[in-house]
């Protein structure tokens, strides 16, 4: 059984083999579009996993920012396009829709971040880290130097959120692996991935980072305490 | 031991029934009990399984209430003039997505059927859409009845969904709706335990799996309404049966094996939640305590089978060893004792045969010791005869010693000259007091052996004098009726030992009787020597003896036949003499014969019969 996790990986597994079980965990993909499955219900082939397919997810985002820093003018976004475009497409999309510019960071390597920050321009900004195995391994640089810009910042992943970054919201990549997990053993006890229906996350998590937002000056507004599932003080 | 065995004995008439008796009240008590335990144990194990069915409808139903009793609250809350602003009717439905993790979105519909916000936890709040729902049936429906739950559906074909409308009960209330994922039922259905290999899931009106333990078979919209325990359920229904719990019953599952199924009613929603159990699981503890049982009559069986047969054993081996002993005591065994220890009657009864046997043993000595008693008497009394006649024999031959020696004075003629015609009386009584003389010398023989007065001496002899002086005293009389006599001694024949003089009355004895009885012939003596004894034979050849005549003439007073007496006299005592001293000498007499040719007597002495170590 291949375990493959975010989105590359599992593009790269399912181009791979045809043959070899995979259990995919991916945030961004939509399964049926990219012929990974049949359908959600029955994949028919040699992958099943969990899959996000929520694209729109990724204006939630801006939603908080702009909740946090009502007076938000520009929203900076750190972009990797392994994983696709999805994401930012409905970041931009909501942008639009709350009259917020965007400055789209590309991020192909490490070396771009520290490149990215100093070229952001601008006052009243606010930074999304958009999901990617890149960007996910870099979280404690990113957080860091959003810090230092004092630029509120948000992503997918709690490790951002432990790392600094002052708002996490996502669905936990450890209850989607747990799933993962559950499945890779369903295959190993003989069960055919082509028969396991693809799940999707049901828990979504927000994290506010007070420490974070105490430096940044900012107060959390009610509407986003009232709903986050944890405070980092 | 095999005789315990055989068809008509105590043990087979007693072991049998005693066995059958004991273990067949064991194996039908043993049945009883497992039919009673079998029965008792389903209805009970059907009962847990439906209280299993009712706790876990009550458990979704709760779920179901709280999600209507969270929705209930929001609500509540009015439009218009009095209205509450959007703002917080926003922070009321996030904090409800907050409490309540099955709900991804909350809207608020106003009393004219508008769309006026949205909350989502995927997609961005949506404020002011103004959509107009006010014919859609989450509208319509919640507005008349306050509460509408929509069927179930499915995202993306596979995550079960339900639509939740609520409408306030105030003025100006509108309605809320949510939409619930399904899947967090799983957390309660998963959660229920149902044994081991058992488990709870939960199916809507259509027979669609809504929870199960698997989520694979939710996503996968598995439809269940072919199961038999399904079936049952939708019939009961629609035949108007109050949807109160379907008696349990065996069922299969998704794998066709068989399940012990109780189901119950989600009232709300027109929902059931099954419970199944393994029948093999559901049953286990009953076929144990049937195999306990089993188990526990067989040994019951094997017990009873090896008490009866000791017990019959116990009363059967007394009496074997009473019947062996009485056969032995039968056959004579006087002293034979019966043992006996059981202690009870069948002890008595041995005790009284020992007793029988005791008195039967000393009445049975007292009778022996009386016939020894009584031989003994006659046995003095008849050494008194003898003594008696030897005495007798001894006073009657003096007398004749001086009848005949005066006869033989008188014929010497020492009293004068003696006539012819006396002279001829005198030979006759000289002869007749001759004869009595001899009859007299024979009883007196005989009666001296039979009084055991008779001693052998012990001398050393040859046969040939002891032929030499038979011969010599037998030749006149063979002489007389022209028999010839003819002598033969093997030569170079040992000294014998032994009383010489009786030998050769022995010898005198056989060779009269030839003589006597042969009319015509010869008689011969012949002495020779075989294994250490003298064997003298002496044949005649006269008459000859019967076969049957034997034995007899070597008894006293016996001769072969009484008319013959007459004419050749005798005393008839001659042959029992004879065999009288040859046993005395250790020695060994017999007679062949054929009659009309002849016969012939042996005897047969050790050598050395005087010796200490040969015959007394």
């Amino acid at each position: 059984v291949i375990w493959a996790i975010s989105t590359p990986a599992v593009r790269a597994a399912h181009s791979a083999t045809r043959n070899i079980p995979i259990v995919a965990v991916d945030f961004t993909s939509d399964p049926v579009a990219e012929r990974y499955v049949e359908s959600y219900n029955r994949p028919g082939g040699n992958l099943t996993g969990v899959f996000l397919d929520a694209p729109e997810f990724a204006g939630k985002w801006v939603e908080l920012l702009k909740t946090l820093a009502p007076d938000l003018s520009s929203v900076v976004v750190f972009y990797d396009p392994s994983p696709g475009a999805a994401h930012l497409h409905a970041v931009e999309a909501a942008a639009k829709s709350f009259g917020v510019r965007l400055q789209v960071m590309e991020v192909r390597k490490p070396a771009d971040i520290e490149r990215a920050f100093s070229s952001i321009k601008g006052r009243s900004l606010a930074v999304i880290i958009l999901p990617s195995p890149l960007l996910y391994f870099h979280s404690e640089q990113l957080a860091r130097l959003s810090l230092k810009r004092r630029l509120p910042a948000t992503s997918m992943f709690r490790l951002f959120g432990d790392a600094g970054g002052v708002l996490v919201y996502g669905p936990p990549l450890g209850l989607a692996n747990e799933r993962a997990a559950e499945l890779v053993a369903k295959i190993l006890g003989g069960a055919k991935p082509a028969d396991i229906p693809v799940e999707r996350p049901t828990k979504f998590e927000l994290v506010i980072n007070l420490k974070t937002a105490k430096i940044l000056g900012i107060t959390i507004p009610q509407s986003i305490l009232l709903r986050a599932d944890e405070v980092i003080r | 031991v095999k005789t315990w065995l055989w068809r008509g004995s105590l043990f087979a008439k007693y072991a049998g029934p005693l066995v059958v008796l004991v273990s067949g009240g064991l194996v039908v008590s043993g049945l009883v009990q497992i039919y009673f335990s079998y029965q008792e144990n389903k209805s009970a194990l059907a009962r847990i399984q439906q209280e299993k069915a009712a706790a876990a409808a009550i458990r979704i139903e709760r779920f179901v209430r709280e999600l209507e009793h969270d929705l209930a609250w929001i609500s509540q809350t009015p439009w218009g003039l009095r209205g509450v602003p959007l703002g917080e009717r926003r922070l009321d439905s996030l904090r409800l997505l907050r409490q309540v993790p099955a709900i991804t979105e909350v809207s608020h519909i106003d009393p004219g059927g508008r769309e006026r916000l949205r909350v989502s936890r995927l997609a961005m709040d949506v404020i002011g859409s103004n959509t107009d729902l006010s014919s859609d049936p989450k509208f319509v429906e919640a507005m008349a009845r306050k509460t509408y739950f929509s069927g179930v559906y499915f995202r993306k074909e596979s995550e079960p969904y339900i639509t939740i409308a609520m409408a306030g009960v105030g003025e100006d209330t509108g309605v809320v709706v949510a939409e619930a994922n399904l899947k967090f039922i799983w957390d309660v259905v998963s959660n229920l335990k149902v044994g081991k290999g058992g488990n709870a899931y939960v199916l809507d009106e259509q027979g669609h799996l809504i929870a199960h333990p698997d989520i694979s078979l939710v996503l996968q919209k598995t439809d269940l309404s072919a199961l038999p325990q399904v079936r049952a359920t939708s019939a009961a229904i629609d035949q108007g049966t109050a949807r109160g719990p379907v008696d349990a019953m065996i069922g299969k599952d998704l794998r066709g094996t068989e399940v012990l199924s109780a189901q119950a009613a989600i009232t709300p929603l027109n929902w059931t939640v099954f419970v199944e159990l393994p029948v093999a699981e559901a049953f286990a503890s009953l076929y144990a305590s049937i195999w306990r049982t089993v188990i526990l009559v067989f040994v019951g069986v094997l017990i009873s089978i090896v008490a009866s047969l000791w017990i019959v054993r116990r009363m059967v081996a007394p009496i074997q060893v009473l019947r062996a002993g009485a056969a032995r005591i039968g056959a004579g065994a006087l002293e034979h004792r019966i043992e006996v220890r059981s202690g009870d009657e069948l002890q008595a009864l041995a005790e009284e045969f020992n007793r029988m046997t005791e008195r039967l043993q000393e009445s049975y000595a007292g009778l022996e010791r009386k016939v020894e008693e009584r031989t003994h008497e006659l046995q003095i009394a008849s050494q008194h005869k003898s003594q008696f006649l030897a005495n007798m024999s001894h006073e009657l031959r003096t007398p004749l010693n001086a009848v005949l020696g005066y006869t033989e004075l008188i014929q010497d003629q020492i009293y004068g000259a003696v006539p012819d015609k006396i002279r001829e009386v005198l030979d006759r009584v000289q002869k007749s007091g001759r004869h009595l003389l001899g009859l007299i010398n024979d009883v007196l023989d005989l009666s001296k052996i039979e009084a055991g007065q008779l001693v052998l001496s012990s001398n050393d002899f040859t046969f040939e004098g002891v032929t030499q002086t038979a011969a010599a005293a037998m030749g006149s009389l063979a002489a007389e009726k022209n028999l010839h006599l003819r002598v033969d001694v093997t030569p170079g024949l040992p000294v014998g030992s032994g009383d010489e003089r009786r030998v050769t009355q022995v010898l005198l004895n056989l060779m009269g009787n030839a003589i006597k009885f042969t009319d015509a012939g010869d008689v011969a003596v012949k002495v020779t020597q075989s294994d250490g004894m003298f064997v003298v034979s002496v044949a005649d050849t006269g008459p000859g003896i019967q076969e049957e005549d034997r034995q007899k003439i070597f008894e006293e007073f016996r001769q072969v036949d009484s008319s013959s007496t007459k004419t050749k006299s005798g005393t008839g005592l001659g042959l029992a003499i004879a065999k009288r001293i040859v046993e005395m000498h250790g020695g060994r007499i017999w007679v062949d014969s054929i009659v009309g040719k002849g016969s012939t007597f042996y005897f047969s002495i050790p050598v050395q019969a005087g010796r200490p170590g040969g015959a007394s």
